[in-house]
């Protein structure tokens, strides 16, 4: 929801991409839609600064790409213009991988100082208090993952994707898409399970 | 809370600045006219053009209409509006104004000055009878410290002629300044003029609520709303819907956009915030572009549009027009009609804003020019 809500989401995007193979201007549609999400699903992988950037260019790959889009098969139904956006964006990620991990290591740090938010709701401080140790670990764990089991979590987490989206959004078959996945899920919930333990051990001594 | 979960907690991020959306949307457009197709010489110059003058100057006068809450909603069809796609001309007249509005200094004082337009009011005999509308200035000069005294003035500026039409008939009526007409007095008459009233200049009365439609915020909440666009549109839903109106219903709309038009126009709210709200007014589902229209002072500007017909066909408008030239809302009308062609006027609140921002002068009786 956190990318998701800013906007209804027309259900003709595909139609708009395909108008837009003669009606170039139709494309802008597709920014209003979507830069918003792309933009924050950037930021939260990198910097709000990259994704100044990187948002930008997401447009400009798509909008050169956008023949081929609607050429190939598959991809005309509705919610793969979206996926089809957030792969083009994972792609320009990928070129900054060294200052993702910089950011994770970043986070580890900040978390261990103060919360990064600004959310001023009580339900969330208390469950901040409770998740500084853990977001130290989920940092590391992020850091830590294979690229590539990397970019299927976070579509997963971030876009709030399925596995279909995903496959489309990378490219791959679902089946990997599920292998990563679990792959990753069980990289970071034994990161975090160290902590919970701790966490136990300490509440119950 | 899973892990999936908790990793949109860790790394959730802000909203786009309006600057970065200005310039990703340039860049765009840019390359869509650069792609040679002969159509998209046609709309995208021009919003494009709107975007990059906006950058240097653009000043909008916008015209909301507020949603009146007496008027009736039961029959009203949720879901068309809301399934319109985003107009792209008034994304990009919101665009620029978010951008203008992120960029400019606060004062000591959130300065409104504005012109309420009553009327028309037909006077003269037949054949040769014409219109008037009776123009009164209002002040707001709301102090950025709480503890700081704010201000509050009016004047009233008199009746004149309303359309370039009326003054003409009036000029051949010898040019009149002043009419009696039939009232319900005791010498039975009532006497129009063209004379001003006396400028007056007072502090305002206990501390201000604002946005009373959502439930009322103190200035100090009016300072601490979120500056993210996807925050403060939840925040402003979230009054919305508890007070009833369900989500993406007219009604609901009506009160989003009639509520970022309030904080724009009355509230004392940081540039930042005003960005966001110009953002979140651009996502309003069913929000539109009017093209250039006329204030109720007769300036043109770029209108901003929500209406919807009910069942029962009363319409209901709300408008802001924007000033091309600098970004800044000109002007707010709130129209309510009835009949199967909007025919019988229910309700029509035309504001003229003249002007809008931040000050550090001091407050000074309202002139109205």
């Amino acid at each position: 929801m956190l990318l998701t809500g800013q906007s209804v989401r027309s259900p003709d995007d595909a139609a708009i991409l395909r108008e837009s193979k003669d009606h170039p201007e139709r494309f802008a549609d597709l920014f209003d839609m979507y830069h918003g999400e792309i933009h924050r699903y950037v930021a939260s992988r990198l910097s709000a600064r990259h994704a100044d950037d990187v948002a930008a260019e997401t447009f400009l790959v798509a909008f050169r790409g956008r023949v081929r889009f609607v050429g190939s098969d598959g991809v005309g139904s509705v919610g793969h213009v979206r996926a089809w956006l957030y792969g083009i964006a994972t792609n320009l990620i990928r070129r900054h991988r060294r200052d993702e991990e910089r950011k994770y290591r970043a986070l580890g740090r900040a978390a261990a100082s103060e919360g990064f938010d600004v959310d001023n709701d009580d339900e969330r401080i208390a469950a901040r208090v409770d998740a500084l140790g853990v977001r130290h670990e989920l940092a590391a764990a992020l850091r830590s993952l294979k690229p590539g089991d990397r970019d299927v979590l976070l579509l997963i987490a971030l876009a709030e994707f399925s596995y279909v989206e995903v496959a489309v959004a990378l490219g791959i078959p679902e089946g990997t898409v599920a292998s990563r996945l679990n792959r990753a899920r069980r990289t970071v919930r034994a990161a975090l399970g160290s902590v919970k333990q701790i966490h136990d051990q300490a509440e119950g001594s | 809370m899973d892990e999936l979960h908790l990793i949109r907690e860790t790394l959730n991020p802000p909203s786009p600045s309006a600057r970065a959306t200005v310039q990703a949307r340039n860049r765009l457009t840019s390359a869509i006219n650069a792609s040679g197709s002969a159509s998209t010489q046609r709309h995208p110059s021009r919003s494009l053009r709107w975007a990059l003058g906006s950058a240097a100057a653009f000043v909008g006068i916008v015209a909301v209409v507020l949603a009146n809450a007496a008027m009736p909603t039961k029959h009203s069809t949720p879901g068309i509006a809301a399934q319109t796609p985003g107009d792209r001309a008034a994304h990009m007249i919101l665009l620029a104004a978010a951008n203008r509005a992120e960029s400019q200094a606060t004062g000591e004082y959130w300065h409104v000055e504005s012109i309420a337009v009553a009327g028309p009011y037909k006077v003269g005999d037949s054949p040769n009878q014409y219109n008037l509308v009776k123009r009164s200035v209002t002040a707001k000069w709301i102090a950025q410290n709480p503890k700081e005294v704010s201000w509050t003035g009016s004047r009233d500026l008199g009746y004149r002629p309303y359309t370039e039409a009326d003054q003409q008939a009036w000029q051949r009526a010898g040019s009149p300044k002043q009419w009696d007409v039939p009232a319900d007095s005791a010498t039975g008459s009532r006497r129009l003029t063209m004379a001003e009233g006396k400028a007056d200049l007072h502090p305002a009365d206990a501390p201000a609520t604002y946005l009373p439609d959502l439930g009322g915020f103190d200035l100090a909440q009016i300072q601490q709303l979120p500056p993210d666009p996807a925050k403060l549109r939840a925040l402003f839903l979230a009054r919305i819907t508890a007070d009833g109106a369900p989500p993406n219903s007219w009604n609901s709309n009506s009160l989003l956009f009639g509520s970022l038009s309030q904080l724009l126009l009355d509230a004392p709210a940081p540039p930042s915030v005003r960005a966001a709200a110009f953002m979140v007014l651009a996502g309003v589902p069913g929000v539109h572009s009017m093209g250039t229209v006329r204030d109720a002072d007769g300036r043109p500007g770029l209108g901003i549009e929500l209406a919807h017909t009910s069942a029962n066909h009363v319409v209901e408008d709300h408008q802001l027009i924007l000033d091309p030239a600098t970004d800044l809302i000109m002007a707010s009308n709130d129209i309510a009609s009835e009949g199967e062609h909007g025919t019988t006027l229910l309700k029509d609140r035309d504001i003229v804003i003249v002007t809008a921002g931040w000050t550090d002068q001091k407050p000074a009786p309202p002139t109205g020019s």
